[in-house]
């Protein structure tokens, strides 16, 4: 190898002059020792440091002989290929491979750069702390925060924000990556009726900045009924309310809808206030001690008038129903049976009353399932298996017509003691028009007879209150049976989740003679008076009740026995809303228009309808839907 | 005398704290909202609008303190402030999302916020801890004096050791090689004072290694002192039947053992110098990028209103 040893010598005042000397062998040795091809005059270097050798190919490699090795380009190693530029350390001296020139393979340049070895220790110190300069690529504070702050900003607000812009892209984001799109922003999780459509947030979230619209809601829920007639009152709290003001979304709960006492009672704490006509009473706060009487709901019949009204249930002597209908539950429920066809048979509440599918109400009472079986219609002592329709007046009179006009054809009636009109004919002969419309005559008499008989003395008087004074072309007319569907048509109870419950717990009646107790809480409804709890209540079982007329139900004291207030802890928490439903306008809807009515198919009964004084518009017996 | 910023002005920012922590949660005990505590109710925006307030504040401290002619109080007020309302803002921000949490960005602002603060609270760990441990490794005497000691005692080192022959000058050059004051971020999590297995086992292996020159180590070893050069030497020391020789190595041990022992001090200092720094390189860019994301969470929670 020739090779180019150059030594830069600085001589006063900065100048710098180089020393050229040539080396021509195979190897270059480095070191302190004068024997050394090149000599390095520091206690730093060893007396044999290094050797350059040719690797071939124009490349040359430098090798440390000494465990402390040597600073290619400041990286401590042992062995290094040299290439132009680089700089090799050796104890305070550095050599810098320059580029060939002269006909040399390799030209070095050699310098004395360090003449004091606490000042490299300081160097080594400051690199370490860090008050160096910066090593490499490495960020710094304002790096990082940049990097993250940015970061977040796009991927988060930046990103979903421009992807609104197309609904393709914010499909794919939505779908693939919900982190990075405006799923992001959501604050929690939809309730259940909403997860279906819940992946496009602007389903509800129709303008940016602008709260929820109740037009976006009505896309759904169109004729959501409002609370009360619109037309008779006027509440201001409630005009013009957005449906997220009380439905909060992105709770993550399972209820949409609010809970809280202050739901109904911010209004109805002072009626007079909310709206002055209104007949319904204060509520001053919870369920446990605040809440008036219960008031049942049923047709009474004072100064000869049907009129549906609210009685509160601790009144002296609840009035009488007037049910139009003879039903002793008494005799029916005789713990030793009652008589029917097959023998005798011990009746229970089940025995008739069922709950309708779904099981919150119970399935109404009907002649044909319930009472047929032991009350059968007939009317013809000697054919015992004839009977009349139930449930039309002028149905059973055309069919007795019917029915002994055919027997008068057939010549039956033999033992009615009718004239036998028709027998005079001889046979062959057609019956005369005479002979026919005395036949027909006979025939409608006896029709009236057994007409007569249902009517006034068995079957039908048997149960119903029949107008014997009727208008009608029959002469005899039923009066409507009218029975409360619910008592309590403004609240909402559901048979099929007190299925634990007896019925005789919450059933039975208040005799006239009875006094209120006035100490509600202690009230038993089977009668048993506690003579430790105060006044006695009479209430007394179903059983016990002779008359259809008799109001069966109970009323707050019996509920408050299980139902408490938010934060009881021996009761159900119970608040307005656990009973009481918010949406219950059968007329309006909540922007204030007429709600569309369901067709009015004759309903299989009539009941009791809420008094229309009292704000509300129910429709007839039917209670309140639940939101 | 003086007067900690944890004590400044009797406590007066801990008292301050103390009562919006105590004024929060008074505040959600009493509220009952309808749908339950959530970030939407009255007292949900009440502590959001605070707890924003607070971080803009806190996030103020660090243009307060690089303001040299500010007047608007001293440096170790805002710093007293910065931590007790700091430590008041987990509670305030807790209780504003009333404990609900999710997969979004109001969440990774809050958690964002936990890591500022946890950082934050290392931070005054640090403050608290190290400035003393500083002084006494130090023993009042300037880093700058021990290093330039550091070099003088390399410098006699090597004098003694080319007198001794070139194995043992050889020796002190690798030792002085690897005199290295660098050090690693897992050395800073360790106290940079733990010492890695491997090296220790390197580092047997090259004592034990009969193979003379000493096996050549692939890098230096950041080491403390230089065990291999002292073990040497004493073999060297073993070895002399010569006094004047025996006299050299003696005088090189004892040379070592004093710049073994400033080496340890210095390295200490770097450590908790770095410790003092390290918690901020954490604090501040997460702080930056609680800003942001704070800011996505005010925005997008009134954008899909």
């Amino acid at each position: 190898m020739r090779c180019l040893l150059r030594a830069v010598v600085r001589r006063s005042r900065g100048v710098v002059s180089h020393q050229d000397r040539r080396f021509e062998g195979d190897h270059l040795t480095i070191g302190r020792s004068t024997d050394q091809d090149l000599y390095l005059p520091d206690l730093r270097v060893a007396l044999h440091h290094a050797t350059v050798v040719a690797a071939g190919a124009g490349r040359f490699v430098i090798q440390s002989a000494v465990p402390s090795g040597i600073r290619h380009n400041e990286e401590p190693v042992q062995s290094a290929f040299l290439a132009v530029g680089d700089q090799v350390g050796i104890g305070d001296h550095r050599i810098t491979v320059r580029p060939p020139e002269g006909g040399h393979d390799l030209v070095l340049e050699i310098a004395q750069v360090r003449a004091d070895p606490g000042q490299e220790v300081e160097k080594r110190v400051a690199s370490a702390s860090g008050s160096g300069p910066e090593k490499g690529l490495r960020l710094g504070v304002r790096g990082w925060s940049w990097i993250l702050s940015m970061t977040i900003l796009t991927l988060f607000f930046v990103v979903p924000l421009v992807a609104r812009q197309s609904g393709a892209m914010q499909g794919f984001l939505r779908g693939v990556v919900p982190g990075v799109s405006d799923h992001a922003w959501s604050t929690g999780g939809l309730t259940e009726g909403h997860r279906y459509f819940g992946d496009d947030c602007n389903k509800c979230h129709e303008r940016a900045f602008v709260s929820v619209r109740a037009r976006a809601c009505a896309e759904c829920h169109k004729d959501q009924p409002h609370h009360f007639d619109v037309e008779r009152f006027k509440v201001p709290a409630l005009a013009d309310k957005q449906c997220a003001a009380c439905h909060k979304e992105h709770g993550g709960a399972p209820a949409l809808t609010r809970q809280d006492e202050g739901l109904c009672l911010d209004c109805h704490r002072d009626m007079k206030e909310t709206a002055a006509d209104s007949k319904l009473l204060d509520i001053e706060g919870g369920f446990a001690e605040d809440h008036p009487e219960f008031r049942a709901t049923f047709v009474t019949h004072a100064d000869g008038k049907d009129r549906s009204e609210r009685i509160a249930m601790d009144e002296r002597g609840v009035p009488k129903e007037r049910s139009n209908l003879f039903f002793p539950h008494k005799s029916h429920l005789d713990k030793t049976g009652v008589q029917g066809p097959d023998g005798k048979v011990v009746l229970t509440c089940a025995s008739c009353h069922v709950p309708e599918p779904g099981g919150r109400l119970m399935a109404p009472i009907r002649f044909e399932q319930h009472c047929h079986r032991c009350h059968q219609l007939t009317f013809e002592i000697d054919d015992p298996k004839r009977e009349v329709p139930h449930g039309h007046v002028g149905r059973v009179l055309d069919g007795l017509e019917a029915y002994y006009g055919l027997r008068t054809l057939e010549r039956a009636d033999i033992d009615s003691g009718e004239p036998d009109v028709l027998s005079r004919r001889r046979p062959g002969r057609q019956a005369t028009p005479p002979e026919r419309s005395e036949g027909l005559e006979s025939a409608a008499r006896r029709a009236r007879q057994a007409g007569k008989g249902l009517f006034e003395y068995r079957a039908c008087a048997t149960c119903h209150q029949v107008d014997e004074k009727a208008q009608s072309v029959f002469g005899w007319d039923i009066v409507p049976v009218r029975i409360a569907r619910t008592w309590y048509p403004l609240a909402r109870f559901d048979h099929g989740r007190h299925a634990t419950v007896a019925c005789a717990d919450c059933h039975g009646f208040r005799p006239a003679d009875c006094a209120p107790s006035t100490s509600p809480p202690f009230t038993s409804n089977r009668g048993v008076a506690d003579p430790e709890k105060g006044a006695a209540d009479c209430i007394k079982s179903v059983a016990d009740s002779e008359t259809s007329e008799d109001v069966l139900i109970t009323g707050i004291a019996t509920c408050r026995e299980c139902h408490g207030d938010p934060g009881a802890k021996d009761r159900i928490q119970s608040t307005c809303i656990s009973c009481h439903g918010f949406h219950i306008s059968p007329r309006f809807a909540m922007d204030g228009r007429a709600r569309p009515q369901p067709g009015d198919l004759a309903p299989p009964r009539q009941a009791a309808a809420v008094p229309s004084a009292d704000l509300t518009d129910l429709p007839t017996g039917q209670a309140p839907t639940a939101q | 005398m003086h007067e900690s910023f944890l004590a400044y002005r009797k406590f007066l920012y801990l008292k301050l704290g103390v009562g919006l922590i105590v004024l929060s949660i008074g505040a959600y005990a009493l509220h009952e909202p309808p749908h339950g505590p959530n970030g939407g109710t009255w007292l949900g925006y009440t502590l959001g609008t605070i707890g924003a307030g607070l971080i803009l504040w806190l996030l103020f401290y660090g243009i307060r303190k690089r303001q040299y002619h500010s007047k608007l109080g001293q440096v170790s007020g805002w710093l007293s402030g910065h931590v007790y309302l700091g430590s008041a803002l987990l509670v305030v921000a807790t209780l504003h999302c009333g404990f609900k949490f999710g997969w979004n960005v109001h969440t990774l602002s809050y958690v964002l916020m936990i890591m500022v603060i946890v950082s934050g609270a290392y931070g005054i760990f640090t403050y608290v801890r190290y400035p003393t441990l500083l002084t006494d490794n130090k023993g009042g005497m300037a880093i700058d004096a021990m290093l330039s000691e550091i070099g003088d005692l390399d410098r006699q080192c090597l004098q003694i050791a080319a007198e001794m022959g070139d194995k043992a000058h050889q020796m002190i050059l690798r030792s002085i090689e690897r005199t290295s004051f660098g050090t690693t971020s897992w050395r800073d999590a360790l106290g940079g004072v733990s010492k890695g297995l491997e090296d220790l086992g390197r580092e047997i292996k090259s004592i034990a290694g009969d193979a003379e020159p000493p096996a050549p180590l692939p890098a230096a070893i950041p080491q403390i002192g230089g065990e291999a050069t002292v073990f040497f030497v004493a073999d060297q020391l073993a070895g002399f039947r010569d006094s004047a020789r025996a006299a050299l190595g003696h005088r090189l041990l004892d040379l070592i053992t004093s710049k073994k022992a400033l080496v340890i001090r210095v390295q200490r200092d770097i450590v908790y110098r770095k410790l003092l720094k390290s918690w901020l390189s954490l604090h501040l860019p997460l702080s930056i990028a609680l800003l942001a994301a704070l800011t996505v969470h005010v925005v997008t929670v009134f954008f899909y209103w």
